[in-house]
């Protein structure tokens, strides 16, 4: 499941900072999303064990 | 719900509620007519045409003043133009119910936008753009 960071105020039922998934977003336009500065993808950072 | 003036109709495109740039909205839930007019036994028999209902064709057309602003009317829609999206018209800002379905297209196709329309004096607006196609849900009731 991929997530993506809402960063406009006006993505349905979201405000700035909400996480939305792919599944919330069903037959909508992903990459028009992005690409209208509506969300962005969410970067997940692991975390480096220490040797 | 009595008989009511539009006011607060709801529309949201591509999961972006631009409800407070619309000046106009038509919601049209369609189906094919598919003509199955044949020959009969009698001249008599037949006067007229008779049709079945074939695939469904639905279509919305909204209006919108424009806005040129990060995020607004013209990076919403520009960036839909030739996919297929979902569009949502609900009558009222009220919850959703019986008396406010939630009217929804899902796989309506965008084939074209007008982000410049307008006489001189006139309020900058986009011109009528047309969902077409797509699937028709019922509303919830």
């Amino acid at each position: 499941m991929t997530s993506y960071k809402v960063i406009s105020e006006l993505v349905s039922g979201k405000s700035p900072g909400d996480t939305i998934t792919d599944e919330e977003l069903e037959g909508v336009s992903v990459e028009a999303l992005i690409a209208a500065g509506h969300i962005t993808k969410t970067t997940t950072t692991k975390k480096v064990e220490a040797e | 719900m009595a008989i009511f003036v539009n006011k607060d109709v709801q529309v949201t495109v591509n999961s972006v509620d631009l409800t407070s740039y619309v000046t106009n909205v038509e919601f049209v839930q369609a189906v094919d007519s598919v003509e199955s007019t044949a020959m009969t036994t009698s001249a008599t028999g037949i006067n007229g045409h008779t049709f079945v209902g074939g695939l469904q064709n639905n279509s919305c057309t909204i209006s919108f003043n424009q806005d040129f602003a990060a995020t607004k009317v013209h990076a919403t829609l520009t960036a839909l133009v030739g996919t297929q999206t979902t569009i949502i018209v609900k009558p009222t800002g009220a919850i959703v119910g019986a008396t406010n379905p939630n009217f929804t297209i899902t796989g309506a196709f965008m084939g074209e936008y007008r982000p410049v329309t307008g006489a001189v004096g006139d309020l900058a607006t986009v011109g009528a753009i047309s969902f077409t196609g797509g699937l028709y849900t019922a509303p919830i009731v």
